[in-house]
């Protein structure tokens, strides 16, 4: 015999009532390990995820809007020692080939076999891809499978492995991967499931013709023509195999079309460019940024830059130009070589020169070539015409000149401007003054044959082209036909993209290589936009800083945890209770009383393994069901995303661990007291109450909690409000908690007063009701507590629950009173809600007139809203116009800083308000949730030139359309980030009933580019959906939780009866009625149900206080109120059942039991 | 014999003075205990010992009778260390019990004190042989040899339960659960055996064979028996009979 004997014979003997106890830990351990499974399948399917979209890629290198060598790929693996692929990457539209499904935002890349090559799988860089069957049924096209699929088996929701599934037909590949011939394509498989197609069938390609020009320059006001390709797909790459390849951190499956890059190259007119380098990891340690921007300035050209040296026949030296036009100001700046002569020149389009009295020459250029052709002491108001220009205007030295020009402004647009010169000399037309090399290449025009031919991009009227200007242009092309000082041209010509058109050294040509040479060692590769993503970096930080599922269910489940917790040891105590005789015992036998509670500990101990282990299958069965969930019903809690189950031991292990501790500690509390128990007390049979009262140090502590609780609670809510992410949730759980804690401290003492004779008037039943509620003061703070917390969850989600749609059309809702909010995949024209651009878009037409436009600029970024999963560096941006949602009071503002004006906070979005940051404002739930930050706080971007530009978070809206993305104002936008944004977002005004209409015409007379609208309304419920979808789920578990509350009750009835049976037999043996005795225990147990529910709702009514106070906050009064209903009504219930059962049978045999 | 002669007067001890020099030390010695309790808050103190005094030897036996509420069950806790009189003392081979810790108390009642309570408070999830045993587990030190398993088998082979070792007390009669209690009260040989009230739950005959057994063992366990009991028969069999009457313990005339 000893002391392991003692207790495993206590567990077997007392089985039956240690079974509610196992069933308790095993719950709390089963939600627990559930959590902690469901949370590590999460993170597991993002990094799953995180591993299809980059294969083995490391670092990206873009450079802006540029084209660069796909050569440069070869040039920086040779040099940095690891593998790199050339890639052509472009947004593109997707039609199916009989048009029934369309893609507007899909991606297409022209990749090469060496693309291929990165893939992780063995079996795709050796050239066998594999691809999905044939005969596959499509996806459901809203689901993507985030798990690695093979031969389109999917496994419901269990990630399949690699090696399985059919083999299915292998890409046609030639030597070193898959190979593409002209108008052939593969598709990966969400793009393939979006438009249904498979191998065989047609798909239409849709992008914007690139240029080399910068893409927000003067042409970009006429808007890039869109080309067409109708394509064979010729494979289905699987998304293991770079199919889903994307450098965004998104758990959205991106929509990719794969060409031959050399195709792609041919037909855009830009052979053997790229614009993206994906370099692979190196075995060794990875590169430092350092080592990658060296590398890159040891390997890059001149052509990568955009720049040629081209010999200059009229000089007899070399001219450096630009394929941009302009020469950049960085590049200007460093390629005035020491010791090198050389002349800067400025050469720009004229559309008229005319003289006083009218006569005029259209469309000339006019140069400023600098000596000799310009003397020195030329005046900045002087100009010198060539004979042909003073020929055709007569003009003559001295006379006035009328120069009209197009200056571009990425704010303004285009527009015309003038000046006056006055001429000074006539020169002949030969020699220096008959330079067509004055003039560098600008597609569209010096290209043309003839001026008919001329498409600059610039809205020119070809009727003004006279039969001596074709003439002109037959024999001198693009030679200028005037000369101005430098300082002149730079003043009427230059903008953002430079200030000369090109630097012409005086050097022989034979010096082209040694100034090459010079010139590439002086160019700075940021200054032109080139950069470095460490994209496997920012990958793994995005996933590591992913919304963790796992522990938000933890904290939806710790009222569970608790209340699953508090029922076992509630039932311990009640099996502790019952062997109060033996505790006695043991005791006068000469135990002490740790070694007395140590048994009862060790049995504790058993039962928590029992359960914890129970527990293991719980959770198990509780993650399955939950992932199983999160992909039907609930799956906008994690952004659409099938998660793959990954059963880790390390979850399953802490889950088991946490849950035995917890449940250890419960039950040792709980019989701490019983085990003090005087040995003469806890022999005695029958009711074992603790009549007596509490030591007044206890009564003190309780009121301690009672007056400190709450205060902590009212600090750490004012301190943790403006706090950071997950803070915020913190600050809800812990501000509840302690005000629970505090109710409960409170109804503790009233338990104690009434105990202690504090109602001691006339006795009546209500009096005798109120006393028994107050006889087992733990047991029944236990109960109330069980009750409170389930209520209190209940509560606290009701009211949070709320609809941002309600007075969808009022400007200060999240919509800003538009009624369509769409975004196209291509980009539109700058002016495209001005009446002269709407008119060039075809939206004049009668069936738009009910629609006002606005018009936002967006610089494509990571997608920040609660539809990413993804912590994301660099979110979207959108340019606005403050002053535009000023005057319609546009939105509503959830934070604001203290000096802001309430009357127009949009004046926050002033370019001067933030210094020397940015100004930006973004949803709430943005910067706490998707971010992780506050106001105050700054943001890094790249500027277009390399530039860092700080954006700083000075206000944040509530709840609106624009949740993702930041907002900046459109001036800075177009001073930083013009050439990688793009006008692509409207919104639309109208009435309402146009609603339908209006998205209809829209959409087709923008599908060319790729327009996706939608009532701005619906746009708004898609974010909500995510927010009530944890609601629910917090509904769902609080439900449980009240369940776990309404039983422990009826336990407690039926306990608290069956201990007084003898006393209740006395009552009904001297004359009280089996329905006056229900009455009355049904009455005590009242109060514990009530107290339950009121402290749960003040608490919780309290805790959401902060968020009911913000302008997004609506309060369903009829929901909670018909919740707290129905909590009320079962608790009764169940209290009555209870109480039927107990009191069965007859009076005398409770009496003899007694 | 006077000063002219050597006989001097011969010192002769008194009755008193011989019984002072010869008398033993008391196993347990009552000094004025006074034990009062407080029913409800703002209340005098209601006295239940007024002021008892008595010793026991080494090896005898005491009965103590008294009718329902005079106290018995609280004096017999008072000496069993269960609980601390109000005033007085309670010596326990020569201890006083007050002001010990309750480690050391505990130790007293498992090796010094045996307890036999009315109902024999036997675990009902051990055998008869491990619920004898269940003493020993309050010692830390292990049962080498099995000596201890070897005293209890005897001693249940002694009150004839040889054959029940390995019963559930749910299956013994009431007389051989009392019998079970008693072995256990025994088991670490104590010095002194309380039994409140033994045979309360017990028939006639049955008690009257629960006593006897008690009595036996007294003699060849040598240890002193203090019984607790309202039947004045079953005092009887006790050496000594005191009454307790008004807080007052008495002999018993």
């Amino acid at each position: 015999m000893n002391t392991r004997t003692l207790i495993l014979r206590s567990l077997r003997y007392y089985w039956r009532t240690h079974l509610g106890v196992v069933a308790g830990t095993a719950v709390s351990t089963g939600i627990l390990v559930g959590a902690l499974l469901v949370g590590d399948s999460v993170r597991h399917t993002l990094a799953a995820q995180f591993e299809a979209r980059l294969g083995r890629t490391a670092f990206a290198l873009m450079a802006g809007d540029r084209f660069f060598r796909s050569d440069l790929a070869a040039d920086l693996a040779r040099r940095l020692q690891t593998a790199a692929a050339p890639v052509l990457a472009l947004p593109c539209i997707a039609v199916a080939g009989d048009g029934h499904a369309r893609v507007n935002t899909a991606q297409v890349l022209g990749v090469d076999a060496r693309f291929w090559a990165m893939a992780s799988d063995d079996a795709s860089r050796q050239g066998q891809v594999q691809v999905t069957s044939a005969s596959r049924e499509p996806a459901n096209p809203d689901r993507v499978n985030a798990g690695l699929r093979t031969g389109g088996r999917e496994a419901a929701g269990l990630a399949v492995p690699p090696s399985g599934g059919p083999a299915g037909d292998a890409l046609p590949h030639g030597p070193g991967g898959p190979a593409l011939g002209p108008d052939e394509a593969f598709l990966n498989e969400p793009l393939a499931a979006r438009l249904g197609a498979k191998v065989g069938d047609e798909v239409i390609l849709r992008i914007e013709k690139p240029g080399l020009l910068p893409r927000a320059g003067p042409q970009a006001a006429m808007g890039r023509p869109a080309l067409g390709f109708r394509l064979t797909v010729k494979g289905i790459v699987p998304d293991r195999q770079l199919g889903v390849f994307s450098l965004k951190p998104s758990q959205a499956m991106p929509c990719n079309l794969f060409v031959s890059r050399d195709w792609l190259a041919a037909e855009l007119a830009l052979p053997d460019r790229a614009n993206l380098v994906v370099l692979a990891q190196r075995p060794a340690a990875a590169p430092a940024p350092a080592e990658l921007d060296a590398a890159l300035a040891d390997v890059l050209q001149l052509a990568d830059a955009g720049l040629r040296l081209r010999p200059i026949p009229a000089t007899g030296g070399l001219a450096l130009e630009s394929e941009r036009f302009f020469l950049d100001p960085a590049v200007a700046e460093s390629a005035m070589l020491p010791g090198v002569p050389a002349q800067p020149t400025l050469t720009s389009l004229v559309n008229d020169i005319r003289t006083w009295d009218d006569r005029a020459t259209p469309y000339s250029f006019v140069s400023a070539p600098g000596a000799p052709l310009v003397p020195d002491d030329m005046g900045d108001d002087e100009i010198i015409l060539t004979q042909w220009l003073a020929d055709d205007l007569s003009a003559r030295p001295q006379d006035n000149l009328n120069l009209s020009y197009f200056v571009w402004d990425a704010a303004t647009g285009l527009r015309e401007a003038s000046a006056i010169l006055r001429v000074r000399a006539v020169v002949p037309l030969t020699g220096a003054a008959a330079d067509p090399d004055l003039t560098p290449a600008l597609p569209g025009l010096t290209d043309a044959d003839s001026c008919q031919d001329w498409k600059p991009g610039l809205p020119i009227d070809l009727k003004r082209i006279r039969p001596k200007d074709e003439e002109y242009w037959q024999q001198h092309h693009g030679t200028p036909k005037a000369f101005v000082t430098l300082a002149t041209a730079q003043r009427l010509w230059a903008n953002r993209y430079g200030r000369l058109t090109s630097i012409r050294y005086q050097v022989a040509p034979d010096q082209e290589e040694r100034l090459t040479r010079e010139l590439r060692a002086r160019l700075k590769p940021t200054t032109l936009g080139f950069v470095f993503r460490p994209v496997r970096e920012e990958g793994r930080k995005a996933v590591a800083g992913a919304v963790d599922i796992g522990q938000l269910l933890l904290g939806l489940s710790f009222f569970l945890v608790a209340a699953a917790l508090t029922l076992a040891a509630l039932l311990f105590v009640f099996s502790v209770e019952s062997r109060a005789a033996q505790i006695g015992t043991l005791l006068a036998l000469g135990f002490r009383q740790r070694q007395v509670r140590n048994l009862f500990l060790g049995e504790g101990l058993g039962l928590a393994a029992l359960g914890s282990l129970a527990g293991v299958v719980l959770g198990v069965a509780y993650a399955w069901l939950m992932l199983g969930v999160l992909s039907g019903a609930w799956s906008g809690a994690v952004g659409g995303v099938a998660v793959a189950a990954h059963l880790g031991g390390v979850p399953v292990a802490t889950g088991v661990l946490a849950g035995l501790v917890a449940a250890v500690a419960a039950l040792s509390l709980a019989i701490r007291h019983t085990v003090r128990k005087p040995v003469g007390e806890l022999q005695r049979l029958g009711d074992v109450a603790d009549s007596r009262t509490r030591t007044g140090a206890w009564t003190i502590a309780w009121a301690a909690v009672a007056v400190c609780a709450p205060l902590a609670a009212f600090a750490i809510a004012v301190h943790g409000h403006a706090g950071r992410g997950t803070e915020v949730a913190g600050t809800f759980f812990g501000a509840g908690a302690l005000l629970l804690l505090g109710g409960l401290a409170v109804f503790r003492l009233l338990l104690h007063w009434l105990a202690t004779g504090g109602s001691r008037n006339v006795l009546s039943l209500a009096d005798l009701a109120l006393r028994n509620g107050a006889r087992r003061q733990g047991r029944s703070l236990a109960t109330a507590g069980i009750l409170a917390c389930g209520v209190f969850l209940l509560v606290a989600v009701a009211a949070n629950r709320h609809d941002p749609t309600r007075e969808a059309q009022t400007p200060h809702c999240g919509t800003g009173g538009y009624l369509l909010y769409g975004e196209t995949a291509l980009p539109l024209r700058p002016d495209v809600d001005t009446p002269e651009g709407r008119r060039a878009s075809g939206l004049d037409a009668e069936r738009f007139k009910p629609a006002s436009l606005t018009a936002l600029r967006v610089r494509d970024g990571d997608d920040a809203s609660c539809l990413n999963l993804n912590h994301v560096a660099r979110p979207r941006l959108i340019g606005v116009r403050p002053e535009e949602f000023a005057a319609r009071a546009a939105f509503a503002f959830a934070r604001l800083p203290r000096d802001a004006d309430p009357v127009d906070p949009w004046e926050r979005l002033m370019p001067a308000a933030a210094g020397d940051a940015i100004p930006a404002v973004a949803d709430d739930t943005v910067i706490t949730w998707g971010l992780g930050l506050k106001l105050g706080d700054t943001l890094t971007y790249t500027g277009d030139h390399g530039e860092t530009v700080r954006v700083r978070l000075v206000a944040a809206l509530a709840n609106s359309i624009f949740q993702g993305s930041i907002l900046i104002p459109e001036s800075a936008m177009l001073q930083h980030f013009a050439d990688s944004s793009a006008v692509r977002l409207l919104l639309v005004d109208g009435p309402v009933e146009d609603a339908t209409p209006l998205c209809a015409a829209l959409t087709e007379a923008l599908q060319d580019a790729g327009l996706d609208i939608q009532p701005a309304a619906a746009r708004l419920a898609e974010f909500s959906r995510v927010e009530n979808t944890y609601l629910s789920m917090f509904l769902a578990l609080g439900g449980l939780g009240l369940v776990l509350g309404t039983l422990a009750l009826g336990i407690v009835v039926l306990r608290n009866v069956l201990e007084r049976r003898g006393e209740l037999a006395l009552m009904r043996a001297v004359g009280f009625r089996r329905g006056r005795l229900v009455a009355l225990v049904l009455t005590e147990h009242l109060l514990l149900l009530s107290a339950g529910l009121v402290l749960g709702s003040v608490a919780a009514w309290i805790a959401v206080l902060p968020a009911l106070a913000s302008p997004a906050g609506a309060v369903p009064l009829v929901a909670v109120g018909t919740l707290l209903g129905a909590i009320f009504a079962g608790g009764c219930l169940c209290a009555w059942l209870a109480t039927v059962a107990a009191l069965r049978g007859t009076a005398l045999a409770a009496l003899r039991e007694e | 014999m006077g000063p002219m002669g050597s006989m001097q007067p011969k010192w002769v001890p008194t009755r008193e003075t011989r019984t002072a020099m010869s008398a033993p030390e008391p196993l347990l010695e009552l000094r004025d205990v006074v034990k009062a309790y407080t029913s409800t808050a703002g209340a005098d103190p209601m006295p239940v010992l007024r002021g008892v005094s008595f010793a026991v030897q080494a090896g005898e036996t005491v009965a103590i009778v008294g009718p329902s509420g005079s106290g018995k069950s609280t004096l017999l806790n008072l000496i069993g260390a269960l609980d601390t009189p109000s005033a007085g003392s309670v010596i326990l081979a020569g201890r006083d019990l007050a002001g010990l810790p309750e480690a050391e108390l505990a130790r007293i009642r498992n090796c010094d004190l045996g307890f036999v309570f009315q109902l024999h408070h036997l675990l009902p999830q051990c055998t008869v042989q491990e619920n004898v045993l269940v003493p020993t587990l309050a010692i830390s030190t292990p049962d080498a040899g099995g000596e201890r398993a070897a005293r209890a088998r005897q001693l249940l082979g002694r009150v004839g339960l040889t054959n029940r070792l390995d019963d559930l007390p749910g299956r013994l009669s009431g007389g051989e659960r009392q019998r079970v209690a008693v072995v256990r009260a025994l088991i670490n040989r104590p010095k002194l055996l309380l039994a409140d009230e033994p045979t309360g739950s017990l028939d006639q005959d049955t008690a009257a064979s629960l006593v006897d057994l008690l009595v036996t063992l007294n003699r060849d366990e040598k240890v002193a028996v203090i019984l607790v009991s309202h039947a004045p028969a079953l005092a009887a069999r006790m050496g000594r009979t005191l009454q307790l009457r008004n807080g007052k313990l008495e002999p018993l005339i």
